[in-house]
């Protein structure tokens, strides 16, 4: 096994451990648990054992292992970005609805000479 | 037909008071959203006779607008000018804005592009043209002057006109809407001071904008 095998291996099984404490702590739910840890176990069963890689490349017609894994990054992040534009924005708007209802409740009407003579 | 003046204001300490009491004087109900000012506006409001909301947070005059809207009905106004706090809109011309409701139309805008010379500073002129010629070919918008916030519309159409876009671009979604609900419209020629204070508030029309309503329109198309 050569030295970057090692290096990412730990680097996996720090991130898999902080995943268990977080679940451990109930921060996180048991799906995105298993989620983050299924990506993470993957991607160490391709540092042992690159030529899996190749493998899966080949047998969905991409030429090379390194251009799944672009494939799939480029792909994970798009979804990720769009989720995250999602999310912001219903934040935003539950945000300005809030504040609105704030803002109608305090509303303040001053009364005019127009109100007085009514 | 009741009508009521919405000006959205942010850091206008400066001089909405003085816009204020004009529009009050020619005779206009005033309905002001302060949209989380951090200066002096909510203390130089406190003294004038006016319907006065505050978002605690600043939202964009978009956001500020839709709730003074929205007041503005649950008071039982028949109709709503949107006018602005730097004093660069004229109060003559929410009354010519206002005899377009009464003359049958549903909704009024304000051009600086139909004669009037409003003495646009050149580079501001370069940009809303662009503005222009981007809302006629992209977004498909047919109005003169596109980013214009001088506007009136009866509340009966409110819920067809209704924007949710909380910073400028709703200037370009409330056009939209105009175009897509069929609602009877007119433009008029109207004439805006741009003296030294309204040029120092001025936002200066970003690049993101644009951008930001490609996107918008592609998610419309898709």
């Amino acid at each position: 096994m050569s030295l970057f095998q090692i290096l990412v291996l730990i680097l996996i099984a720090v991130v898999i451990g902080k995943a268990i404490k977080r679940f451990w702590l109930k921060e996180l739910s048991l799906l995105l648990f298993l989620t983050w840890s299924g990506v993470w176990v993957a991607l160490a069963v391709v540092v042992m054992l690159p030529g899996i890689l190749s493998w899966v490349a080949n047998f969905m017609g991409i030429g090379r292992g390194v251009d799944l894994v672009i494939y799939l990054a480029l792909f994970a992040i798009f979804y990720i970005v769009f989720k995250i534009y999602l999310r912001i924005n219903k934040i935003e708007k539950n945000m300005t609805e809030l504040i609105r209802k704030i803002a109608m409740q305090n509303m303040r009407k001053t009364e005019t000479d127009k109100d007085k003579k009514i | 037909m009741k009508n009521c003046v919405i000006i959205p204001a942010y850091n206008e300490a400066g001089r909405i008071e003085q816009v204020v009491k004009t529009v009050l004087e020619a005779g206009f109900d005033v309905l002001v959203v302060n949209d989380g000012s951090k200066d002096d506006t909510h203390f130089v409001l406190s003294v004038l006779p006016i319907i006065y909301l505050e978002h605690p947070v600043n939202q964009g005059q978009g956001a500020a607008l839709r709730t003074g809207t929205l007041a503005a009905r649950e008071l039982g106004y028949e109709s709503v000018v949107h006018f602005d706090a730097d004093g660069q809109h004229q109060t003559a011309d929410i009354t010519r804005l206002l005899e377009v409701l009464h003359n049958d139309f549903d909704a009024a805008f304000g051009s600086r592009f139909m004669g009037l010379n409003s003495d646009l500073p050149g580079k501001k002129k370069v940009i809303l043209n662009l503005a222009r010629i981007f809302s006629r070919f992209v977004l498909q918008l047919r109005f003169t002057d596109p980013q214009s916030g001088l506007r009136a519309f009866k509340l009966s159409v409110y819920d067809q006109l209704e924007w949710q876009k909380n910073d400028f671009q709703h200037c370009s979604e409330i056009l939209g809407q105009v175009m897509k609900n069929k609602i009877k419209f007119k433009e008029i020629p109207v004439q805006i001071i741009y003296d030294e204070y309204a040029v120092s508030k001025v936002v200066k029309p970003k690049m993101s904008l644009g951008w930001k309503l490609i996107i918008n329109k592609i998610f419309d198309w898709l």
